[in-house]
């Protein structure tokens, strides 16, 4: 698939699409090497605190003295993760779920939706304050948190897409022809809510990076020292007059992270184009 | 002539000089509304029993006690005009008589005797109050004597009686059967300077001119409303946009944008509040059951890059009682030559090494979910690194943090001491048998047992002499700080910002807003 | 239809049921209880009086028979008494619920107003300026924090405007003008995420329709592409917006419980986030009780509006 000729097409296609997947491979990269990465230690505090972007200090210092690129850089780490496993949970659940119920019908879809009612019924946020709370604030329960919050819209969003190709006359034939409801998921459904998962998708990764975020702002994020986009942009909010740098990098680098997932989503769906749909 | 004319310029100079410092001199003005931006909802207005900080705050608008503290940190009369002590053990209070209570009510002694009877324990009126036995001195019997006397008497004699009055947090007056005639949680009866309006959970708490009130020529302005901000941040944007006349800020550092600011007054001051570390036992205490241990981190901790980037730079070294507590507290000059206040790494690592740690030990610092000890705690951390001690941070929210305080399941935390009755009330752990649940090993008489310091702190307690008692609880806080039971920090300066307009706001030692009970606006 | 919609109605017991259960055990296995929250680090309390103190707050009953005493609360509509203060829950939840109520309403109906339209055109003339500029704005809506946004807006007003919005909440009724003074800014800040998922949604489940071939055969008929696009393609693209529409009033819940304590709003998100620091645990029950309603009901008719709008959608009734 991934061969000389479809990147082209791809990049060709949307370009945007292509800009956010280098982003987000260049964002990897540096989350998987950031300890080599970094010019100081992130969490030492041993530099002048307050110091604007320097020479020896590219993105300046923060409140504690320690040298925030490198804290940025470290922190790519955290928000990769949180995102990317958030993401994942989300969408084993989530579709599974979705599919299942949406296919099949009947008490399993009565029973099923019930579940993801009582989900969504919890604003996300509340829910990983709950899940943050009960399993205590930490990196992984964050991530746990995010992914069990992310599941109901999944869920959702696959469901509603079968129900909308259900019913149609493919469907029924394959079925009298005597194919599997497995064959049948893999070959006509999947495809069909792939387009609409993956907007989700892209959605869900901004979401995750963003609720890791609002939960450091309510005191539930990981564990200080070790920094994190989100609990430096909270913590540098209240210096937004006199070192303006220590809020406004991680702001930048959450915007820029979200963006960049965005906008590789966009070019999937673009890319991905169902044209032999129907 | 020229005498006449010399004279003449002399005394009209003088006249001039005199006349215009009694312009310059600003006298109270009437009237105008206040809005004071406060950090957290009160939960509850109730008298008696309630353990929250905000609660004070929400309440002492609208009550007194038998004595105030005043600007200069002097205990004044109050509802008693004056008292007497016919011997070590007896109180004799002779009550204000013509106070009226906000609902019209006068007030006698059997008010007094309502309060004093509910106010160490008052569960069985209020299910959310607290017992607060372990601030409250020992009282053996109270009674009214006539209409406007009452008699106190203490099973020994205790000194700090009066300080739990001027405290006024608990030890306050309200009317007869109270709880029976309000919802204590939100109505307030008192014969303080304002009346309750109302109060809106989350909201706001709103206060008026109590007309009647005993000193007839206060309070001054007309209308107080508190309201409830939680965010630091909108604080300070409030009162830079006028919308608040003033609030309480974390630290200096944010408000150096404010001080070329024309329409903003930075008050700064001393409180009774100090930072410390507590440090509980698992098991066997190890390793901080060796004094050597908890001296070596205390030495571990450089408190002057604590206070830089904390509190950018106002804080100042302190022993249990912050010197600034009258003649009680160890003077900055002797603080500073204490050697275990002062940063040595070199000789806590080897204090480490004779206790047998010479690779150091792991431990964790539990902090609530709070950007001031957060920040405290990863300071702290990083001393603690440079002589060996791998700290870790454990992150709480509130009630998981005070869950884990009460079963003391927690190593290390940082905390702040607030303001007491007494300095004995600072220095209570080392005292009596603690009336508080003895789960940790510092709580006598179960752990670390010091007769001789039970002794001076019974003495302290007892002696009604100024000068003895300000000895014997200096030397206590020696000792105290050379065993190290607590590693103490820092006392931050408390910091208000203000709208230029607002007069008469000094830093209130006990830390609550009792200032407001006496500004006056432009 | 009917029977359709009674089964549901009939379902939402055990859903609205369930979940209460859930929430009430599960805020109870939380580490802390509300005399902790209330205590903190500076005062302790004796285990006799601390197991007093509980007994009087109804804590150390068996949990039947504090759910079935809850139970009783709710169906006599007296909502019960905080744990932290006693004040009557009824009240402070209905002061509370306007304030949000109102904030959430005018997010939203900024949301559609600017982002379903721009959606739109942005998938009817791609490239253009004004698909850029809303694919921009999109983006930025989507990625910024929105506590952060709150916080540079306050910052800015309070330094060059010297305003920032009134503090005190006064309810629309008494005072609209000041009311909407209050609300404009928190609303604009909570809106901005939500104005980006609408317009982001509606343009790609619109740009999925203007490939359809029935569009193309429209087109080629000669048909308005106004026209066909009013009558069809708006209908088609409204399931996926209504499914992403109802998960975002969670979003609004969440979003507002930020807001509201930057702002100093006192509204149910507070209320919420609150009650769950403190362990107020009837606080988190009635807010609970609450979202799986409004939930369950926003749900069911977002199913219905499905099968309006899609015939294809059909559901069996067992």
């Amino acid at each position: 698939m991934l061969n000389k000729k479809s990147i082209l097409v791809f990049i060709k296609k949307t370009p945007i699409g292509f800009i956010g997947a280098l982003f987000v491979i260049f964002l990897l990269f540096i989350a998987i090497l950031a300890p080599y990465l970094t010019p100081y230690d992130p969490v030492s505090q041993d530099y002048q605190r307050f110091q604007s972007p320097n020479i020896n200090h590219w993105l300046g210092t923060d409140s504690l003295g320690r040298d925030i690129c490198s804290r940025i850089i470290q922190g790519t780490r955290v928000s990769m993760f949180v995102g990317l496993l958030a993401v994942t949970i989300a969408l084993f659940l989530g579709t599974n779920l979705g599919i299942l119920s949406g296919y099949y019908g009947g008490k399993i879809d009565t029973v099923l939706m019930r579940f993801i009612d009582i989900l969504l019924a919890f604003p996300g946020l509340v829910l990983a304050m709950l899940i943050s709370g009960l399993l205590g604030p930490s990196l992984v329960n964050a991530m746990i948190a995010v992914g069990i919050m992310l599941t109901p819209s999944f869920a959702r969003v696959s469901r509603g897409s079968v129900l909308t190709v259900k019913n149609e006359p493919y469907i029924a034939s394959a079925k009298t022809i005597g194919c599997s409801n497995l064959y049948i998921i893999l070959k006509y459904i999947l495809p069909n809510i792939m387009v609409p998962l993956s907007v989700l998708c892209s959605i869900s990764l901004s979401i995750a990076i963003l609720a890791e975020s609002a939960l450091s702002f309510l005191g539930l994020g990981i564990q200080p020292p070790a920094p994190s986009w989100g609990g430096m942009l909270h913590q540098g909010r209240q210096f937004m007059e006199i070192a303006p740098w220590v809020a406004v990098f991680p702001g930048l680098a959450i915007m820029i992270a979200v963006l960049s997932f965005n906008f590789f989503g966009d070019g999937l769906r673009d890319g991905l184009d169902p044209k032999l749909k129907n | 002539m020229k005498n006449k004319k010399l004279l003449f310029i002399i005394v009209a100079m003088s006249l001039l000089v005199i006349f215009s410092s009694k312009i310059l001199a600003k006298t109270p003005k009437y009237g105008g509304e206040v809005t004071w931006g406060v950090e957290g909802d009160p939960s509850s207005l109730a008298p008696f029993g309630i353990l929250m900080n905000y609660a004070q705050i929400g309440k002492q608008l609208g009550y007194d006690s038998l004595v105030e503290y005043d600007r200069d940190f002097n205990v004044q009369p109050a509802l008693a005009t004056h008292w007497e002590n016919p011997d070590d053990r007896t109180w004799i209070f002779h009550l204000r008589k013509g106070v009226k209570f906000h609902d019209g009510s006068n007030f006698s002694a059997e008010d007094v005797i309502y309060s004093l009877t509910h106010m160490r324990d008052p569960t069985d009126l209020d299910a959310t109050a607290a017992s607060v036995d372990g601030f409250m001195p020992s009282i053996e019997s109270f009674e009214a004597i006539d209409d406007y006397t009452i008699k106190i008497v203490t099973p020994a004699p205790d000194a700090t009686l009066l300080g739990w009055f001027a405290w006024s947090r608990w030890g306050i007056i309200t009317s007869k059967d109270f709880y029976k005639k309000f919802t204590p949680s939100k109505e307030v009866n008192g014969t303080g300077p304002f009346k309750l309006v109302k109060y809106i959970p989350n909201d706001r708490v709103v206060y008026e001119k109590n007309k009647n009130f005993w000193k007839s020529d206060q309070p001054y302005v007309d209308r107080i409303t508190l309201k409830i901000i939680p965010d630091e941040a909108t604080r300070i944007a409030a009162v830079r946009s006028g919308a608040i006349h003033g609030s309480r800020v974390s630290s200096a550092d944010l408000i150096r944008p404010l001080e070329n600011d024309p329409n903003i007054q930075i008050i700064t001051g001393v409180t009774g509040q100090t930072r410390v570390f507590q440090i509980s036992v698992k098991g066997d205490g190890k390793p901080w059951n060796d004094r050597r241990v908890r001296q070596a981190m205390s030495m571990a901790i450089d408190r002057k890059d604590l206070s830089n980037k904390i509190y950018g730079g106002k804080g100042t070294l302190t022993g249990p009682v912050p010197d600034a507590w009258g003649v009680y507290g160890i003077s900055q000059n002797e603080l500073r030559q204490n050697i275990y206040l002062q940063h040595n790494p070199d000789m806590a690592r080897k204090l480490l090494a004779s206790a047998g740690y010479p690779n150091g030990f792991e431990i964790s610092i539990m902090v609530p979910t709070n950007q001031q000890y957060e920040a405290i705690g990863q300071v702290v951390q990083a001393h603690l690194a440079k002589v060996g001690i791998k700290a870790k941070i454990d992150k709480r929210e509130n009630a998981q943090f005070g869950a884990a305080y009460r079963d003391g399941s927690y190593e290390l935390f940082v905390n702040a001491q607030g303001f007491r009755l007494d300095p004995t009330g600072k220095l209570n752990h080392w005292g009596a048998p603690s009336k508080a649940p003895q789960k940790y090993w510092y709580d006598y008489p179960k752990g670390w047992n010091d007769e001789a310091l039970k002794v001076m702190f019974d003495k302290a307690v007892s002696t009604f002499d100024l000068l003895e008692r300000s000895n014997i609880i200096k030397e206590i806080q020696r000792r105290v700080i050379e065993e190290a039971t607590f590693v103490y920090l820092v006392n931050p300066e408390r910091l208000d910002i203000l709208n230029k307009k607002v007069n008469n706001w000094y830093t209130d030692f006990i830390d609550f807003n009792q200032p407001l009970r006496t500004i006056w606006l432009d | 239809m009917k029977e359709y919609i009674l089964k549901r109605l009939l379902l939402t017991i055990p859903t609205i049921f369930s979940l209460t259960v859930i929430v009430f055990l599960l805020i109870r296995l939380l580490p802390g209880d509300v005399i902790d929250a209330m205590s903190g680090g500076e005062l302790s309390i004796d285990e006799g009086r601390r197991k007093m103190m509980l007994d009087r707050l109804g804590l150390n009953d068996p949990i039947i028979v504090q759910y079935g005493n809850w139970m009783k609360d709710i169906f006599s509509g007296d909502l019960g008494v905080s744990l932290r203060n006693a004040q009557p829950l009824r009240e402070v939840f209905l002061n509370a619920l306007p304030v949000t109520l109102e904030l959430g309403i005018i997010a939203a109906f900024i949301a559609c107003i600017i982002g379903i339209p721009m959606g739109i055109i942005s998938a009817i003339k791609p490239n253009t300026l004004i698909d850029v500029f809303a694919r921009l704005l999109g983006l930025i809506g989507l990625s910024f924090p929105n506590f952060w946004l709150a916080t540079l807006l306050l910052l800015f007003a309070s330094l060059y405007f010297r305003w920032i919005p009134g503090l005190t909440y006064i309810p629309i009724w008494e005072d609209p003008i000041g009311n909407l003074k209050q609300m404009l800014l928190p609303s604009v800040v909570l809106s901005f995420q939500l104005m980006a998922i609408a317009m982001r949604m509606t343009r790609a489940t619109m740009m999925e329709e203007l490939k359809q071939d029935y569009i193309r055969t429209a087109r080629a008929k000669g048909l308005n592409i106004k026209t066909v696009v009013n009558r069809h393609a708006m209908k088609n693209a409204m399931i996926p917006i209504l499914t992403i529409a109802s998960v975002q009033f969670g979003y609004l819940l969440s979003g507002s419980v930020i807001i509201e304590q930057i702002f100093g709003l006192p509204g149910i998100g507070w209320f919420f986030l609150q009650g769950l620091l403190d362990r107020d645990y009837p606080v988190v029950q009635i807010m609970a009780l609450f979202m799986v309603c409004v939930f369950v009901f926003v749900n069911l008719f977002t199913d219905i509006a499905y099968a309006y709008l899609d015939p294809r959608i059909k559901y069996s009734v067992n």
